[in-house]
């Protein structure tokens, strides 16, 4: 399969990229001006090709550990290495899809490719392929009004994708979908990742939606966000929608609600 | 079927206004019957739309340099927070003040009635076109903005691609307003400039009319000011459905 060679040649990068860390957060703090304690000494590391889900709390500082991450905001203390940001080479997913209401659904995904100069006759052989792994080549020429939301959940992906970036940072891109479609675009999105060899860092309020598609996940602590814990998912790629159904996946579903709640029992009794 | 209740209301409207002056007897120097004003209109027809032609001239004119104006400032404002500081609240000011109090002044500073008319409209105009696209300017959304940091886009880009599209549909609503409040303003400037001079509006018609009391007449050049009104506000509505309608979700 073409697919499994990509996989071990993405699996042979890997090993090479852990001597120099992709990404990799070390006691790193976050305080806003307005004296909001955001983040408070977390440390993290993230390979290239690995997909890492964070899951905690609302307000717990998941999306400002993204920015951190691509570079929007600047550490308060501690120490931040992020290789993809410093060479402009992330790709964002927002929460809501977060398409310019006039351009196109082509015109959206060319954006990453335009700003750094690629004429859109040269981006076409890029992003027609792109929309088509995405399911919306018939949609090209729409604009985002005219789409359903995970249309335009998948056309915020594949404008991520457009520009090949090294690091995919997804911050809750599926809460706003229905369980049908989200659980659709995990599977697809697991592809496109395994087609790639592209980090993911992947916000979600869900835990099984974590546990579904990550290498290890990230247990946050309610405000300030601390790193409670970090667990190792173990069930083997490809993964399909009857994992979810599986004894192994529920009990640690379980652990992971049972640590989270833990801490939300302890920060309510403290 | 929402048109045609308001044709119905209309129509109903001008039957019963004709019904009540025949009924009534009521002498035509008190209330013409629309009958009249249009067989006005169609006698007068010459003199009229000459001087409809020239308050058109006007207002467009007028709207044309709100608009150059106003966008360049609004464009200014955006580069420069400072500059914004210093002069926004001028721009209140001379929006504020009634343009019937600063008409009789600007037509003595200024020879030309045409120049000083102008000036008048340009005033009314130019601050709903400058306060909208200055906040346009700023209303690009913030996940867009850090999209467009990401990729590293320059300030041309940053522009062109994200604000200046972000400001367009606050532009069209401000042009919207300016283009009604332009035909105010024009009407207003003549009235206070009075009759005399050469080239004259349909407000120096409105005047003469009601010097002569041919009640008439004024409902006619009223009828004419009316329904340019009316056409200008159309226009702009529909450009802004032709420009952002299929995106703008406000629109529809
Ligand atoms: N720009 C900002 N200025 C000041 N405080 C901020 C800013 N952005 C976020 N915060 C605060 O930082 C904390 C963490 O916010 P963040 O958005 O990272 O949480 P989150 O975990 O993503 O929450 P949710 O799951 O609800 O999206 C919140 O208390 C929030 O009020
Ligand atoms: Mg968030």
């Amino acid at each position: 399969m073409e697919a499994g060679t990509q996989l071990e040649r993405a699996y042979r990068r890997t090993a090479q990229d852990e001597i120099d860390d992709f990404v990799r957060l070390r006691e790193v703090s976050l305080t806003f001006d307005s004296g909001t304690r955001a983040l408070e000494s977390v440390s993290l590391t993230l390979k290239r090709g690995e997909f890492v889900s964070v899951v905690g709390p609302s307000g717990c500082g998941k999306s400002s550990l993204l920015r951190l991450v691509a570079g929007l905001t600047p550490v308060t203390s501690g120490e931040l290495k992020s290789r993809p940001a410093q060479q402009q080479d992330c790709g964002f997913v927002f929460q809501d899809p977060t398409l310019m209401p006039w351009a196109s659904v082509f015109d959206n995904v060319w954006l990453p490719l335009r700003l750094r100069g690629t004429a859109r006759e040269t981006a076409q052989q890029k992003i027609l392929p792109l929309l088509e792994s995405v399911g919306l080549a018939e949609f090209a020429e729409a604009l985002p009004a005219e789409l359903s939301g995970g249309m335009r959940m998948r056309a915020s992906i594949a404008r991520a994708l457009s520009a090949e970036p090294q690091l995919l940072l997804m911050d809750e891109p599926f809460a706003a979908l229905d369980e049908y479609t989200r659980q659709r675009l995990n599977v697809e999105l697991l592809q496109w990742w395994r087609a790639r060899s592209l980090g993911v860092l992947f916000v979600t309020h869900s835990v099984s939606e974590a546990v579904f598609l990550s290498q290890r996940v990230v247990l946050m602590s309610s405000r300030p966000g601390r790193v409670l814990q970090v667990m190792e998912v173990p069930f083997a790629y490809p993964r399909s929608r009857e994992l979810r159904d599986s004894a192994e996946f529920i009990a640690l579903g379980r652990q992971i609600n049972a640590a989270l709640q833990a801490d939300r029992d302890t920060g309510e009794g403290g | 079927m929402e048109r045609a209740w308001a044709w119905a209301g209309g129509i109903l409207l001008l039957m019963s206004w004709e019904g009540l002056v025949w009924w009534a007897e009521i002498p035509h120097y008190t209330l013409p019957a629309p009958s009249l004003i249009l067989l006005t209109l169609w006698e007068n027809l010459a003199s009229l739309s000459l001087s409809w032609w020239f308050t058109l001239q006007i207002t467009f004119m007028g709207l044309a340099l709100a608009i150059l104006s106003g966008v360049m400032l609004a464009a200014a404002f955006a580069l420069s927070k400072r500059l914004e500081l210093a002069l926004f609240p001028l721009a209140v000011v001379l929006q504020v003040t009634p343009i019937v109090a600063i008409a009789p002044l600007i037509l003595i500073y200024v020879d030309s009635t045409t120049a000083a008319l102008l000036i008048c409209t340009w005033v009314v105009g130019f601050f709903p076109i400058l306060s909208n696209t200055a906040i346009g300017l700023r209303a690009a959304d913030r996940n867009l903005r850090d999209l467009f940091t990401l990729y590293g886009a320059s300030a041309w880009q940053r522009l062109f691609l994200l604000r200046v599209p972000s400001a367009l549909p606050y532009f069209l609503a401000g042009l919207r307003i300016s283009g009604g409040l332009c035909l105010i303003g024009a009407v207003t400037a003549e009235m206070v400039a009075g009759v005399a001079g050469r080239e004259t509006g349909l407000a120096s018609r409105i005047l003469e009319a009601s010097y002569r009391s041919e009640t008439p007449k004024m409902f006619a050049a009223l009828l004419l000011l009316t329904l340019t009104g009316v056409v200008i506000f159309v226009m702009f509505n529909y450009l802004t459905r032709r420009l952002i309608g299929r995106w703008h979700a406000l629109e529809q």
